[in-house]
């Protein structure tokens, strides 16, 4: 079956990236180390003065929403697709891809699969094991608002994938897409990740709805806190669902364009 | 069947820089208006001189490139616009690319591409033990590809290749950076993979040798413009290459002077001589005069034979 290839791609790339154990066990400590940083940042801030009523949020929450967000962040991330397609046409390896009756769009996902199970599994872990250290964090408010969690994290990774495809077809124009990368990591501050948007100014925060990043990760990480209404949930994912199909049909618009002007560089 | 016609293609190649703005851009025509066919079973060599645009050829047939003018059929079918379906039923080899899971086994590379090109399970078995025995995987079969040798890990490559039994086979520079040895053996294989299956070869390369060993028929490009198209003798007889002439002669040779180079050694009379400017009676000549007890005729190596063909390309 043809669908079973690509999980074997996906296999096959966590099987070779594990050749590299050792950058895996360095990773590991990097991830723990920032993860306590940031845990002891907050404890600091609201263990010396009171606050909450600046923050708008107690310390559990903020707490809940960092270490939540360590596993948000990792699954809804594509990163490395549009890298990927990049260094694949600069080394010319993209021409083995298209030698195979199989989509490039696919192959690429499906290697990206494997590096994502890659840095997936270590955050779980590190999940699990903080959150037995901090001695517990809150829990969604029903199973209907878990599975609305887990439903708009999909939604998120979808977004983030047709997004980076919209970026890896940049490849066809630039061969270096190093810049744009650049580019991107400034709005992935825009996405949650690294601070809660309810902190950031009003306009700011105008901003970001208007930007496809915080919907990937922050709404789903919004819904998991609680506060939400069902009706404020199913808008949600309708405002997920409507950055996938634009992105999507972008990313189709883009490729069809961009793939005539594939070289294939290095003889 | 392949068949090319009026096939070209363009590269922009930015020009030096002048200033911060303006970086002139030039069109490098890689490829210009060719046309040949290929009939099913042969095995054609493709050879010319580095940047003549044989990969980029070969590119083209394979769906990797869109052509700028022209067309590619393959047995009736659009290599760009219908990619996947041709691709079924061709093989590429690229030798300066390993088309293998770099940290993995070779038989974990064959599993995968069973899926991607669905052959059923007991083709699949059938096919590769064929291919392993043939192309003799099993003394590395267990190793990751990482530690195989460029042989050892040309044939795995070729395996892969193979594997969908394809009736189409391009090899871009197959024997490049191997030993005579090994060559030798690849040649053999693809001779085989030839003859056993009527797989059709299309080979480029810079090694003549190749093409001397393997091809009926052999097309030369250069500067984008395909030169020669035919047979190896063929190609022989048309350049003006000298063969070289050896007799020995009993008596003293009386010899005609407008032969060319001529060295005495004894009885021993060695002189070049070319088809191509109509010597033939001259040898013929040489041989009614004197009394000759034996004969040898060294064709010209086909490197000078290719060269004279570059060169002149060149100038046109």
């Amino acid at each position: 079956m043809k669908l079973y290839a690509y999980f074997l791609m996906a296999y096959f790339s966590l099987k070779e990236s594990l050749t590299y154990w050792k950058d895996y066990i360095s990773f590991i400590i990097f991830s723990v180390f920032r993860l306590v940083l940031q845990l002891c940042a907050w404890y600091a801030l609201y263990h010396s003065v009171d606050f909450s009523p600046v923050m708008g949020r107690s310390y559990e929450t903020m707490i809940t929403y960092y270490l939540v967000m360590e596993i948000v962040g990792n699954f809804t991330s594509a990163n490395g697709i549009a890298g990927t397609l990049e260094q694949r046409m600069s080394s010319g390896e993209i021409a083995t891809d298209m030698l195979r009756p199989a989509a490039p769009r696919g192959i690429l996902i499906a290697r990206s699969w494997g590096e994502k199970l890659y840095y997936f599994i270590p955050s779980v872990l590190i999940f699990f094991a903080s959150v037995v250290v901090v001695g517990g964090i809150q829990l969604p408010a029903s199973p209907g608002v878990f599975t609305a969690f887990l439903l708009s994290l999909c939604l998120g990774y979808l977004i983030n994938l047709t997004f980076e495809l919209v970026m890896a077809t940049f490849a066809f124009w630039f061969v270096e897409v190093n810049t744009l990368r650049w580019f991107v990591s400034f709005f992935t501050a825009l996405s949650g990740t690294a601070v809660p948007l309810w902190l950031f100014p009003s306009w700011l925060q105008a901003v970001c709805r208007a930007l496809p990043f915080q919907a990937a990760a922050y709404i789903p990480m919004q819904i998991y806190l609680g506060g939400t209404s069902p009706a404020e949930i199913f808008s949600a994912f309708g405002t997920q669902v409507f950055w996938i199909i634009g992105l999507f049909l972008l990313q189709e618009w883009l490729w069809q364009r961009g793939k005539r002007r594939i070289v294939v560089l290095g003889g | 069947m392949i068949e090319v016609e009026n096939l070209r293609k363009d590269y922009l190649v930015k020009g030096a820089k002048e200033g911060i703005f303006s970086r002139g851009k030039q069109k490098k025509r890689a490829v210009s208006d060719i046309n040949f066919t290929i009939h099913p079973g042969e095995l054609v060599g493709y050879i010319g001189p580095n940047g003549a645009g044989k990969s980029t050829t070969i590119k083209m047939l394979t769906g990797i490139l869109l052509p700028d003018g022209g067309t590619v059929r393959i047995d009736g079918l659009d290599p760009f616009h219908q990619r996947k379906q041709n691709c079924r039923n061709m093989g590429v080899l690229f030798g300066q690319r390993s088309q293998l899971w770099w940290h993995l086994r070779l038989d974990d590379t064959y599993r995968l591409l069973k899926h991607l090109y669905e052959i059923p399970d007991q083709q699949y078995k059938a096919r590769l033990s064929t291919l392993r025995e043939i192309l003799e995987l099993d003394e590395f079969w267990q190793q990751p590809v990482r530690q195989l040798s460029l042989g050892q890990r040309m044939r795995g490559e070729l395996a892969a290749a193979l594997l969908h039994n394809p009736s189409y086979l391009y090899l871009d520079e197959p024997t490049v950076g191997m030993d005579v040895l090994v060559k030798e053996r690849i040649r053999e294989l693809l001779g085989e993979i030839n003859r056993r299956d009527g797989v059709t070869i299309l080979l480029t390369t810079h090694d003549l040798e190749d093409v001397e060993r393997l091809c009926s028929r052999v097309m030369v490009i250069n500067h984008g413009n395909l030169l020669y198209d035919g047979t190896m003798a063929e190609l022989r007889r048309r350049c003006p290459a000298d063969s070289s002439v050896t007799i020995d002669i009993d008596g003293e040779p009386s010899l005609p002077d407008s032969l060319r180079n001529v060295k005495r050694e004894g009885n021993r009379v060695s002189f070049n001589f070319s088809r191509h400017m109509g010597e033939g009676e001259l040898l013929a000549k040489v041989i009614s005069q004197n009394h000759v007890r034996d004969i040898s005729i060294t064709e010209p190596p086909i490197e000078d034979v290719v060269r004279d063909l570059y060169e002149g390309g060149e100038a046109k």
